[in-house]
Protein backbone atom coordinates (compact mmCIF):
# COMPACT_ATOMS: atom_id res chain seq x y z
CA UNK A 1 0.00 0.00 0.00
CA UNK A 2 1.51 3.27 -0.99
CA UNK A 3 -0.88 5.49 0.95
CA UNK A 4 1.11 8.26 2.05
CA UNK A 5 4.03 9.32 -0.96
CA UNK A 6 7.18 9.22 -0.72
CA UNK A 7 8.77 9.72 -3.32
CA UNK A 8 9.64 13.74 -5.58
CA UNK A 9 7.36 13.06 -8.23
CA UNK A 10 4.69 11.68 -6.16
CA UNK A 11 4.40 14.24 -3.53
CA UNK A 12 4.45 16.60 -6.42
CA UNK A 13 1.49 15.34 -7.86
CA UNK A 14 -0.45 15.54 -4.50
CA UNK A 15 0.71 19.11 -3.87
CA UNK A 16 1.04 20.77 -7.37
CA UNK A 17 -2.66 21.83 -8.00
CA UNK A 18 -2.75 23.66 -4.54
CA UNK A 19 -1.19 26.52 -5.64
CA UNK A 20 -3.22 26.76 -9.09
CA UNK A 21 -6.64 25.93 -8.26
CA UNK A 22 -5.94 28.02 -4.42
CA UNK A 23 -5.00 31.04 -6.24
CA UNK A 24 -8.08 31.17 -8.62
CA UNK A 25 -10.32 30.80 -5.57
CA UNK A 26 -8.57 33.23 -3.37
CA UNK A 27 -8.26 35.75 -6.36
CA UNK A 28 -12.03 35.12 -6.74
CA UNK A 29 -13.54 35.80 -3.44
CA UNK A 30 -11.38 38.69 -3.17
CA UNK A 31 -13.13 40.06 -6.28
CA UNK A 32 -16.48 39.14 -4.79
CA UNK A 33 -15.36 41.42 -1.90
CA UNK A 34 -14.93 44.34 -3.56
CA UNK A 35 -17.47 47.18 -4.14
CA UNK A 36 -16.37 47.97 -7.81
CA UNK A 37 -18.00 51.54 -7.65
CA UNK A 38 -16.17 53.04 -4.83
CA UNK A 39 -13.13 50.96 -6.65
CA UNK A 40 -13.58 53.69 -9.46
CA UNK A 41 -14.21 56.38 -7.24
CA UNK A 42 -10.73 55.89 -5.53
CA UNK A 43 -12.65 55.42 -2.25
CA UNK A 44 -12.37 52.17 -1.27
CA UNK A 45 -15.18 50.02 0.03
CA UNK A 46 -15.93 45.90 0.46
CA UNK A 47 -19.27 44.35 -0.15
CA UNK A 48 -18.03 41.57 2.73
CA UNK A 49 -15.21 42.02 4.88
CA UNK A 50 -15.47 38.40 5.94
CA UNK A 51 -15.17 37.01 2.44
CA UNK A 52 -11.86 39.52 1.94
CA UNK A 53 -10.75 37.90 5.28
CA UNK A 54 -10.98 33.93 4.02
CA UNK A 55 -9.10 35.18 0.62
CA UNK A 56 -6.37 36.84 2.24
CA UNK A 57 -5.83 34.00 4.51
CA UNK A 58 -6.14 31.88 1.83
CA UNK A 59 -3.36 33.76 0.00
CA UNK A 60 -1.14 33.29 3.24
CA UNK A 61 -1.67 29.55 3.08
CA UNK A 62 -1.02 29.30 -0.70
CA UNK A 63 2.10 31.46 -0.14
CA UNK A 64 3.25 28.94 2.04
CA UNK A 65 2.73 25.92 0.23
CA UNK A 66 3.91 27.15 -2.79
CA UNK A 67 7.23 26.13 -1.27
CA UNK A 68 6.91 22.56 -0.83
CA UNK A 69 5.01 22.54 -4.30
CA UNK A 70 8.27 23.79 -5.69
CA UNK A 71 10.82 21.52 -3.77
CA UNK A 72 8.87 18.48 -4.84
CA UNK A 73 9.28 19.94 -8.57
CA UNK A 74 12.74 19.92 -8.11
CA UNK A 75 12.94 16.29 -6.22
CA UNK A 76 10.89 15.05 -9.42
CA UNK A 77 13.15 16.84 -12.01
CA UNK A 78 16.36 14.79 -10.16
CA UNK A 79 14.40 11.66 -10.15
CA UNK A 80 12.91 12.27 -13.98
CA UNK A 81 17.22 12.99 -14.95
CA UNK A 82 18.10 10.77 -17.69
CA UNK A 83 15.19 9.07 -18.29
CA UNK A 84 14.73 8.85 -22.34
CA UNK A 85 10.85 9.62 -22.22
CA UNK A 86 11.27 12.26 -20.18
CA UNK A 87 11.78 15.62 -22.59
CA UNK A 88 14.21 17.53 -20.05
CA UNK A 89 13.55 21.00 -22.20
CA UNK A 90 10.21 20.64 -21.07
CA UNK A 91 11.07 19.91 -17.38
CA UNK A 92 13.27 23.06 -17.22
CA UNK A 93 10.26 25.24 -18.96
CA UNK A 94 8.01 24.02 -16.12
CA UNK A 95 10.70 24.69 -14.00
CA UNK A 96 11.70 28.55 -15.01
CA UNK A 97 7.53 29.35 -15.12
CA UNK A 98 7.26 27.50 -11.59
CA UNK A 99 10.08 30.03 -10.25
CA UNK A 100 8.20 32.71 -11.35
CA UNK A 101 4.78 31.46 -9.74
CA UNK A 102 6.45 31.01 -6.60
CA UNK A 103 8.27 34.15 -6.62
CA UNK A 104 4.47 36.20 -7.35
CA UNK A 105 2.75 33.65 -4.60
CA UNK A 106 5.17 34.40 -2.23
CA UNK A 107 4.85 38.32 -2.97
CA UNK A 108 0.74 38.05 -2.76
CA UNK A 109 1.28 35.86 0.45
CA UNK A 110 3.38 38.48 1.92
CA UNK A 111 1.55 41.39 1.32
CA UNK A 112 -2.23 39.50 2.14
CA UNK A 113 -0.42 38.79 5.60
CA UNK A 114 0.58 42.44 6.19
CA UNK A 115 -3.45 43.32 4.75
CA UNK A 116 -4.26 40.57 7.86
CA UNK A 117 -1.79 42.30 10.38
CA UNK A 118 -3.20 45.76 9.34
CA UNK A 119 -6.63 45.03 10.01
CA UNK A 120 -6.12 43.55 13.38
CA UNK A 121 -3.99 46.28 14.26
CA UNK A 122 -6.11 49.26 12.60
CA UNK A 123 -9.43 47.37 12.15
CA UNK A 124 -9.06 48.24 8.06
CA UNK A 125 -6.63 47.67 5.35
CA UNK A 126 -4.60 50.49 3.35
CA UNK A 127 -5.99 50.75 -0.18
CA UNK A 128 -2.26 50.38 -1.39
CA UNK A 129 -2.30 47.05 0.01
CA UNK A 130 -5.07 45.90 -1.85
CA UNK A 131 -4.64 47.31 -5.19
CA UNK A 132 -1.03 45.23 -4.66
CA UNK A 133 -2.95 42.03 -3.85
CA UNK A 134 -5.06 41.96 -6.73
CA UNK A 135 -1.78 42.89 -9.19
CA UNK A 136 0.48 40.02 -7.63
CA UNK A 137 -3.11 37.63 -7.59
CA UNK A 138 -3.38 38.40 -11.10
CA UNK A 139 0.29 37.54 -11.81
CA UNK A 140 0.41 34.51 -9.73
CA UNK A 141 -2.62 32.99 -11.50
CA UNK A 142 -1.11 33.64 -14.81
CA UNK A 143 2.35 32.03 -13.64
CA UNK A 144 1.02 29.18 -11.99
CA UNK A 145 -1.74 28.62 -14.96
CA UNK A 146 1.59 28.29 -17.43
CA UNK A 147 3.04 26.26 -14.91
CA UNK A 148 0.44 23.76 -14.94
CA UNK A 149 0.10 23.43 -18.80
CA UNK A 150 4.02 23.00 -19.22
CA UNK A 151 3.98 20.37 -16.17
CA UNK A 152 0.85 18.58 -17.25
CA UNK A 153 2.72 18.33 -21.12
CA UNK A 154 5.41 16.48 -19.24
CA UNK A 155 3.30 13.52 -17.45
CA UNK A 156 0.76 13.73 -20.28
CA UNK A 157 2.11 14.56 -23.83
CA UNK A 158 -0.75 13.06 -25.24
CA UNK A 159 -3.30 15.47 -23.98
CA UNK A 160 -1.09 18.35 -25.79
CA UNK A 161 -0.23 19.54 -29.26
CA UNK A 162 2.37 17.61 -30.37
CA UNK A 163 5.87 18.62 -32.04
CA UNK A 164 5.44 22.14 -30.31
CA UNK A 165 8.54 22.94 -28.87
CA UNK A 166 8.97 24.80 -25.81
CA UNK A 167 11.71 27.30 -24.09
CA UNK A 168 11.98 28.19 -20.96
CA UNK A 169 13.34 31.94 -19.64
CA UNK A 170 16.64 30.32 -18.54
CA UNK A 171 16.14 31.75 -15.19
CA UNK A 172 17.02 28.70 -12.89
CA UNK A 173 20.52 28.29 -15.07
CA UNK A 174 21.12 31.82 -14.66
CA UNK A 175 20.92 31.25 -10.94
CA UNK A 176 22.57 28.23 -10.57
CA UNK A 177 25.73 29.74 -12.93
CA UNK A 178 25.60 32.89 -10.85
CA UNK A 179 26.00 31.55 -7.96
CA UNK A 180 28.37 28.82 -8.07
CA UNK A 181 30.66 31.29 -10.02
CA UNK A 182 30.87 34.38 -7.42
CA UNK A 183 32.97 32.27 -4.28
CA UNK A 184 31.22 35.04 -1.38
CA UNK A 185 27.55 34.91 -2.98
CA UNK A 186 26.76 31.76 -0.49
CA UNK A 187 28.50 32.72 2.47
CA UNK A 188 27.53 36.23 2.13
CA UNK A 189 23.67 34.55 1.99
CA UNK A 190 24.12 32.07 4.75
CA UNK A 191 25.71 34.95 7.21
CA UNK A 192 22.04 36.95 6.19
CA UNK A 193 19.99 33.62 6.32
CA UNK A 194 21.58 33.02 10.32
CA UNK A 195 20.13 36.95 11.16
CA UNK A 196 16.57 36.17 9.29
CA UNK A 197 16.79 33.23 11.51
CA UNK A 198 17.18 34.87 14.60
CA UNK A 199 14.80 37.74 13.91
CA UNK A 200 11.81 34.70 13.06
CA UNK A 201 13.02 32.44 16.64
CA UNK A 202 13.12 36.10 18.77
CA UNK A 203 9.70 37.53 17.77
CA UNK A 204 8.28 33.89 17.94
CA UNK A 205 9.75 33.36 21.07
CA UNK A 206 8.63 36.43 22.88
CA UNK A 207 4.98 36.24 21.99
CA UNK A 208 5.05 32.79 22.85
CA UNK A 209 6.69 32.83 26.07
CA UNK A 210 4.01 35.78 27.04
CA UNK A 211 1.39 33.31 26.00
CA UNK A 212 2.55 30.63 27.81
CA UNK A 213 2.62 33.16 31.31
CA UNK A 214 5.94 34.96 31.34
CA UNK A 215 5.83 38.81 31.47
CA UNK A 216 2.17 38.77 32.38
CA UNK A 217 2.48 43.06 31.93
CA UNK A 218 2.32 43.34 28.25
CA UNK A 219 -0.90 42.91 26.66
CA UNK A 220 -0.39 41.15 23.49
CA UNK A 221 -1.84 44.05 21.12
CA UNK A 222 1.83 45.44 22.14
CA UNK A 223 3.64 42.22 21.32
CA UNK A 224 1.21 42.03 17.94
CA UNK A 225 3.32 45.16 16.65
CA UNK A 226 6.82 42.90 16.88
CA UNK A 227 5.32 40.51 14.44
CA UNK A 228 6.42 42.53 11.12
CA UNK A 229 9.74 42.32 12.18
CA UNK A 230 9.38 38.10 12.71
CA UNK A 231 7.44 38.02 8.72
CA UNK A 232 10.43 39.72 7.42
CA UNK A 233 13.18 38.06 8.68
CA UNK A 234 10.87 34.90 7.34
CA UNK A 235 11.13 37.08 4.19
CA UNK A 236 14.62 37.36 4.32
CA UNK A 237 15.34 33.68 4.80
CA UNK A 238 12.79 32.37 2.30
CA UNK A 239 14.41 34.41 -0.38
CA UNK A 240 17.86 33.61 0.79
CA UNK A 241 17.09 29.94 1.24
CA UNK A 242 15.13 29.56 -2.36
CA UNK A 243 18.29 30.98 -3.32
CA UNK A 244 20.79 28.07 -2.12
CA UNK A 245 17.86 25.79 -3.08
CA UNK A 246 18.12 26.80 -6.89
CA UNK A 247 21.95 27.13 -7.00
CA UNK A 248 22.51 23.35 -5.69
CA UNK A 249 18.75 21.62 -5.91
CA UNK A 250 19.81 18.21 -6.46
CA UNK A 251 22.05 18.26 -3.18
CA UNK A 252 19.22 19.10 -1.28
CA UNK A 253 16.47 16.76 -2.63
CA UNK A 254 19.20 14.00 -1.62
CA UNK A 255 19.32 15.42 2.09
CA UNK A 256 17.11 13.48 4.58
CA UNK A 257 17.08 16.28 7.06
CA UNK A 258 15.30 18.46 4.39
CA UNK A 259 11.61 17.70 4.11
CA UNK A 260 11.60 17.29 7.79
CA UNK A 261 12.82 21.28 7.62
CA UNK A 262 9.82 21.84 5.42
CA UNK A 263 7.19 20.34 6.75
CA UNK A 264 8.31 22.31 10.22
CA UNK A 265 8.81 25.41 8.57
CA UNK A 266 4.88 25.47 6.51
CA UNK A 267 3.51 24.25 10.09
CA UNK A 268 5.19 26.89 11.76
CA UNK A 269 3.96 29.42 9.32
CA UNK A 270 0.62 28.26 9.30
CA UNK A 271 1.18 28.99 13.34
CA UNK A 272 1.98 32.75 13.53
CA UNK A 273 -1.22 33.33 11.62
CA UNK A 274 -3.43 32.59 15.09
CA UNK A 275 -1.08 35.10 16.60
CA UNK A 276 -1.36 37.29 13.42
CA UNK A 277 -5.84 37.29 13.54
CA UNK A 278 -7.33 35.39 15.92
CA UNK A 279 -10.06 37.04 18.70
CA UNK A 280 -8.66 35.21 21.89
CA UNK A 281 -5.27 36.25 21.73
CA UNK A 282 -5.63 39.68 21.11
CA UNK A 283 -7.83 40.80 23.39
CA UNK A 284 -5.25 39.46 25.88
CA UNK A 285 -4.67 42.63 28.33
CA UNK A 286 -2.23 43.51 30.63
CA UNK A 287 -2.03 40.64 33.74
CA UNK A 288 -4.71 38.37 32.09
CA UNK A 289 -3.72 34.42 31.74
CA UNK A 290 -3.76 33.37 27.75
CA UNK A 291 -6.38 30.99 27.04
CA UNK A 292 -5.26 27.24 26.82
CA UNK A 293 -5.40 27.47 23.04
CA UNK A 294 -3.25 30.36 22.81
CA UNK A 295 -1.03 28.54 24.64
CA UNK A 296 -0.65 25.25 23.23
CA UNK A 297 -0.30 27.05 19.86
CA UNK A 298 2.61 28.77 21.33
CA UNK A 299 4.29 25.80 22.23
CA UNK A 300 3.58 24.33 18.49
CA UNK A 301 4.70 27.80 17.38
CA UNK A 302 8.16 27.52 19.03
CA UNK A 303 8.60 23.94 18.77
CA UNK A 304 8.34 24.22 14.90
CA UNK A 305 10.52 26.66 14.85
CA UNK A 306 13.54 25.33 16.85
CA UNK A 307 12.54 22.34 14.61
CA UNK A 308 13.00 24.15 11.05
CA UNK A 309 16.65 25.32 12.83
CA UNK A 310 17.73 22.04 14.00
CA UNK A 311 17.07 20.41 10.78
CA UNK A 312 17.94 22.82 9.02
CA UNK A 313 22.16 23.30 11.03
CA UNK A 314 21.79 19.17 10.72
CA UNK A 315 21.19 19.29 6.90
CA UNK A 316 24.65 17.98 5.93
CA UNK A 317 24.56 15.01 8.96
CA UNK A 318 21.39 14.04 9.05
CA UNK A 319 20.97 10.74 7.90
CA UNK A 320 21.93 10.54 4.30
CA UNK A 321 23.36 14.10 4.15
CA UNK A 322 23.33 14.72 0.56
CA UNK B 1 37.67 41.19 0.19
CA UNK B 2 35.25 38.33 0.05
CA UNK B 3 34.68 39.34 3.83
CA UNK B 4 33.85 42.88 3.28
CA UNK B 5 31.53 42.01 0.37
CA UNK B 6 29.60 39.89 2.54
CA UNK B 7 29.96 42.30 5.60
CA UNK B 8 28.14 44.72 2.82
CA UNK B 9 25.65 42.48 1.47
CA UNK B 10 24.49 41.76 4.93
CA UNK B 11 24.30 45.64 5.96
CA UNK B 12 22.50 45.94 2.82
CA UNK B 13 19.81 43.18 4.19
CA UNK B 14 19.15 45.01 7.70
CA UNK B 15 19.38 48.14 6.15
CA UNK B 16 15.76 46.93 3.73
CA UNK B 17 14.49 44.81 6.68
CA UNK B 18 14.90 48.25 8.71
CA UNK B 19 13.17 50.60 5.78
CA UNK B 20 10.59 48.15 5.66
CA UNK B 21 9.87 48.03 9.29
CA UNK B 22 9.90 51.55 9.58
CA UNK B 23 7.47 51.86 6.70
CA UNK B 24 5.24 49.32 8.37
CA UNK B 25 5.17 50.53 11.61
CA UNK B 26 4.88 54.42 11.82
CA UNK B 27 1.54 54.00 11.10
CA UNK B 28 0.88 51.93 14.28
CA UNK B 29 2.95 54.41 16.18
CA UNK B 30 -0.19 56.94 15.29
CA UNK B 31 -2.99 54.85 14.99
CA UNK B 32 -2.14 52.37 17.88
CA UNK B 33 -5.30 50.89 19.07
CA UNK B 34 -3.66 48.71 21.56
Amino acid sequence: MDLIPSTGPHLHIVLNHLPIYGSILALGLFLVSIRWKSWFSSSFDLKSADIKQASLVLFVILGIMAIPSYITGAAARWAYQGRSDVQMDLVMAHQDAALMALLFLGLTGCVAWLALWQRRRFAGVHAWNLYAILGLGVLSVIYLVRTGSLGGRIVRPDLHEAGSAVEGSGIIEYIETTIQSIIWAWPSMEAAHFIGMALVFGVVSIIGLRALGVAKGIPFSALHRMLPLGALGLLVNVVTGMFFFVADSGRYVAMDGFPPKIIWLVIGGFAILYFTIFDEIWSVKSGDDAPMTAKLMAVLTIGSWACVLVFGRLLPYYGDGG
Amino acid sequence: MGFFIALFTVICVLAVVAALLYWIDKDANSRDSA
